[in-house]
């Protein structure tokens, strides 16, 4: 992940302080990264919206206990990831939300913010044997390669230990390499 | 006999494969690594595929991840979402203190002097003992401090349940308000209600720790408290708290590995 600028740090900081202006500008910087995350894991825009929402609001209450401006990012990520994976379970329960993503792809199909892919057989195929992959495996991956987070901010974001991570990690290229081959796996 | 299969050396060489490329390996775990890799081609050919599908995720994944993008409509959205109001009362607090802070910091101290002023000299004069009359021995100073399991007894005091302890830091790591959250979001669960019931718990305090079970896992705030006034090995409750929830998580009995 980039490192934080001055000028974000310094918005953060402003920010904690109360001013408002300040806190909107923070939001339209981290929007697109908070809704990136939200969509890897709920899958549709509404939901996704609706997760950086709330986690803007909450973070706007809690601003102020942020020990250190550095750390606002993957504390932001951490919150979206629990509210998504929340809002999801949610849904599983409901069972009809579940019912309906059975029938549309993830990755691909669904938004009218993915693109084409390029090249239809390598793309569409990665991008399906990503979608098989277990919840949390397919956040990893994605956050790793997608995001270009290091294992640790992955363990913040996720809430779990480095090296669990790096054990996902090391089982999603595993399963990842079944599946691109045509191998069903076990 | 030729035995089927791999070699065990190879399942391990496999699965540090990833840290591998990654850099991760050091001194005589790399070394090992190497060596195995120089006499072994199926593991050498594993090397090759695992670095080919990280060329296609790093090739494919960041334009996939940057097409995720938030409709201009919701951002617009986003920027005129009205907050909630329960910071205002602070932003208030805050731009009093710009305003003041040079007549409220004199203030502070005046009080402190004073206060100072007033208690030191009481706490400098000795407490004077009891007379004996017409005894020779040495007479004994009243004890200044009160025994140990009487202290300890006061820190210890029963809360009766479901409310806070006396004022005191709870945490070290965690701001006092977050804790106390923590805290309370542990004692309004079904599941620590039903370990406390009939008990005179004491609650030790906020920490952050790291667990990882076989079907577990936490790095987070833990309320422990004790289930007894005094806590014998295991008489404890480990409450896993998720603040962003508001749940606990996972209620861990003392000892547990």
């Amino acid at each position: 992940m980039r490192e934080l600028s001055q000028e974000e740090a310094n918005l953060i900081q402003r920010a904690r302080s109360g001013d408002r202006e300040a806190f909107g500008e923070l939001m339209e910087a981290y929007a697109p990264r908070a809704y990136r995350l939200a969509f890897a894991i709920v899958g549709n825009e509404s939901d996704a919206e609706d997760v950086v929402q709330e986690a803007f609001v909450t973070i706007y209450r809690k601003l102020r206990n942020l020990r250190e401006e550095s750390s606002f990012g993957s504390w932001l990520s951490r919150i979206v990831a629990t509210r998504a994976r929340d809002l999801l379970r949610r849904h599983r329960r409901e069972k009809k939300y579940f019912e309906s993503r059975v029938t549309q792809t993830r990755l691909g199909q669904g938004s009218s913010s993915i693109p084409a892919p390029e090249s239809e057989g390598t793309s569409l195929d990665l991008r399906q044997a990503i979608d098989r992959l277990p919840e949390l495996h397919r956040l990893v991956i994605l956050l790793r390669y997608g995001e270009e987070a290091s294992i640790e901010e992955i363990a913040q974001t996720l809430k779990r230990p480095a090296g669990t991570i790096r054990r996902m990690l090391s089982e999603a290229y595993r399963m990842l390499r079944l599946y691109l081959e045509g191998d069903e796996g076990p | 006999m030729k035995r089927s299969g791999r070699r065990p050396k190879c399942g391990q060489a496999r699965e540090k494969l990833a840290d591998y490329l990654e850099g991760r390996l050091k001194g005589r775990e790399l070394r090992a690594l190497e060596e195995h890799l120089q006499e072994c081609e199926p593991c050498r050919q594993e090397l090759r595929k695992l670095k080919e599908l990280q060329a296609l995720l790093r090739q494919e994944l960041p334009r996939y991840w940057e097409s995720l993008k938030p409709s201009p409509v919701f951002l617009a959205r986003l920027r005129a979402m009205e907050l909630p109001a329960s910071r205002m009362p602070f932003e208030a607090l805050a731009g009093f203190w710009q305003r003041h802070r040079r007549v409220l910091v004199a203030g502070v101290s005046i009080c402190l002097v004073l206060v100072l002023g007033l208690t030191i000299p009481r706490l400098m004069l000795p407490k004077k003992p009891p007379m004996t009359v017409g005894s020779a021995a040495p007479l004994e100073s009243a004890p200044l401090k009160a025994p140990l399991e009487g202290r300890l007894a006061e820190r210890a005091a029963p809360v009766p349940s479901p409310t806070l302890p006396p004022a005191r830091s709870l945490s070290t790591e965690y701001p006092e308000e977050e804790a106390r959250e923590a805290v309370e979001i542990a004692l309004s669960d079904p599941e620590v209600q039903s370990h406390l019931e009939g008990r005179e718990y004491y609650i030790k305090g906020v920490h952050r720790f790291r667990y990882e079970g076989k079907d577990f896992s936490w790095d987070g705030p833990v309320v422990v408290i004790y289930l007894e006034r005094f806590a014998p090995p295991g008489a404890s409750l480990y409450v896993c708290v998720d603040l962003e929830e508001g749940r606990v998580a996972k209620v861990l009995p003392g000892g547990q590995e």
